[in-house]
C-alpha cells in the first residue's frame, strides 16, 4: 500500500512515480498529471509567497490607474476593486469580487506561510496543520488572481477609448504580485507536500523516542 | 484495457482527494489528512446536474438584463455583455473583444454542454471515448474561472470611472446574475467525479 498511488481522475493504481528534478509523471490510462518535481519545491513556494505578500501589500497602496477627463480626475487601487459596488447597492455582487480578489488570495497567501515558515526552518508542524492544509488546497482554485489581470488589461483598452487614463505603480506592483503568486502555487504540489508532512511527523516521533 | 489494470476501487482502496493517500474502503476519515474520504463522489451526478440547471437559469437574465448602465454627457446607456463586445468591435480593440467573446459566450455554454454530455454519458453506460471524456473534463476544470473577465471589467470601470456629472459608470443585474452563472458551473465541474466515466469498463 505504501508504494502505491492511483490516479484521481481514473482511479487506476500504479507504483508510485520516482522522478528527478523538473519531470513530470502522468496517469498511463487518462494522461492526467499525477506528481511534477520542480527543483526545491517548498523552498521556492515559500520565498514566492513572501515576495507576493510584500507586493500584494504595495498593489493595495499605490493608486492603479487613475482616469482624467475635463479636470475631473479618479482613481482606483486594488483595494477599491469591490468597492464600489458596495456604493452601488450591490453587495452580493460586491461581496464575491472582494471574496476571489482580495480575501482569498490573501488568506492563502498568509495560510501558506503558517503552514511552510515552521516546517522548512524549524521541521515543526503547527496546530491543525492537517486542517489549514486541507483548505489551502480547496480554496487554490477559487482565487482568482490571474483572471483579474487580465480583466484588467482588458479595461485598460476600453478605458482609453473613453477617457484619458494613467498607469500608477500599483498596476506594476499587481502585475509582479500576480505572476509571484502563479509560480507559487504552480511549485506547490499536493503529493510532494504531504510526503514532506509525513517525514516531519516520523522525525517527530524519533526525536521524541531518544528522549 | 488489458487485465493486468487494476483500479484502487479493485484491490479496495479508496483514494484521498486532499491528500492522494489510500485508505481501506471501509474507512470514511483520511489517517493521513483527517479529511472525509468516499470511494466516488457522493451524489456526483445529480449534485452536478442540480448546479448546471441553477447556471442555466442564471444565463438567461445573464444575457437579457444589462450589466451596466453609463451616464455620459447627460446621456444614459445600458449595455449587455453581448452590447459590449460589439462596442469593442467598432472600437477596433480585435483581440480584447475576441478575448471578451470566449471568456463570457463561448466558455460558459461550452462548460455547461460538455458537462451534460458526460452527466448523460454516465447514464447511457458508454464504454468508448473514455480518455477524451477525461481530458474534457479538465479542460472544463480549467476555463471555467476565466468567464469571470467580464464582471471584473464591470468592476474596474464602475471603481475608476465616477467623474461628476460627467461621465460615471453604474453595475446592473446582468453582472450579478452572469457572476452567478459563472460559480454555478464551477461548483458543477467541481462536484463531477470523471472515475465514475471508467467505471464503465467493469461492467
Ligand atoms: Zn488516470
Ligand atoms: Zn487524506
Amino acid at each position: 500500500m505504501r508504494n502505491l498511488i492511483a490516479c484521481e481522475h481514473c482511479d487506476l493504481l500504479m507504483e508510485y512515480p520516482v522522478l528527478n528534478h523538473a519531470q513530470q509523471a502522468h496517469c498511463l490510462r487518462c494522461g492526467n498529471l499525477l506528481m511534477s518535481r520542480p527543483k526545491h519545491s517548498l523552498q521556492l513556494t515559500l520565498s514566492f509567497i513572501t515576495a507576493s505578500i510584500i507586493l500584494f501589500m504595495a498593489a493595495n497602496f499605490f493608486p492603479m490607474i487613475s482616469a482624467e477627463e475635463a479636470g475631473f480626475k479618479n482613481q482606483m487601487r486594488l483595494l477599491e476593486a469591490a468597492y464600489a459596488f458596495f456604493a452601488y447597492g450591490e453587495w452580493l455582487l460586491g461581496f464575491i469580487v472582494f471574496c476571489v480578489v482580495l480575501l482569498l488570495p490573501f488568506t492563502i497567501m498568509l495560510l501558506i506561510v503558517y503552514l511552510l515558515l515552521p516546517m522548512i526552518f524549524y521541521r515543526r508542524l503547527m496546530p491543525k496543520t492537517n486542517f489549514v492544509a486541507r483548505l489551502v488546497f480547496s480554496l487554490q482554485k477559487w482565487s482568482m488572481v490571474d483572471v483579474y489581470l487580465v480583466a484588467m488589461l482588458a479595461s485598460i483598452t476600453k478605458l482609453t477609448s473613453m477617457v484619458t487614463i494613467e498607469l500608477g505603480v500599483g498596476i506594476w506592483a499587481y502585475i509582479a504580485f500576480s505572476l509571484c503568486l502563479s509560480a507559487a502555487l504552480a511549485n506547490l504540489d499536493k503529493q510532494r507536500f504531504w510526503r514532506y508532512l509525513d517525514k516531519i511527523k516520523c522525525h517527530q516521533i524519533l526525536k521524541q523516542q531518544k528522549m | 484495457m488489458s487485465s493486468d489494470t487494476k483500479t484502487a476501487k479493485d484491490v479496495a482502496l479508496t483514494l484521498c482527494l486532499h491528500c492522494h493517500k489510500l485508505n481501506p474502503v471501509s474507512w470514511s476519515v483520511c489517517s493521513r489528512c483527517g479529511g472525509s474520504i468516499h470511494l466516488r463522489k457522493p451524489k456526483s451526478v445529480q449534485v452536478t446536474l442540480a448546479w448546471l440547471i441553477t447556471a442555466i437559469v442564471f444565463y438567461i437574465p445573464a444575457n437579457i438584463f444589462p450589466v451596466m448602465t453609463t451616464y455620459a454627457f447627460g446621456r444614459e446607456t445600458a449595455s449587455s455583455i453581448i452590447g459590449g463586445i460589439f462596442e469593442l468591435w467598432e472600437q477596433k480593440s480585435f483581440v480584447i473583444a475576441a478575448i471578451i467573446f470566449v471568456a463570457s459566450i463561448i466558455i460558459p455554454i461550452l462548460k455547461i454542454l460538455l458537462l451534460l454530455w458526460l452527466c448523460l454519458s454516465l447514464k447511457l453506460n458508454l464504454t468508448e471515448t473514455l480518455k477524451l471524456r477525461t481530458s474534457l473534463y479538465r479542460l472544463t476544470l480549467w476555463i471555467g474561472r476565466w468567464s469571470m473577465i467580464d464582471v471584473f471589467v464591470v468592476a474596474i470601470l464602475v471603481a475608476l470611472l465616477q467623474l461628476g456629472g460627467l461621465l460615471s459608470i453604474q453595475p446592473t443585474i446582468g453582472s450579478l446574475a452572469f457572476a452567478c452563472v459563472v460559480i454555478a458551473t464551477m461548483l458543477a465541474a467541481e462536484s463531477f467525479d470523471p472515475r465514475l466515466i471508467w467505471d464503465s469498463l467493469e461492467r
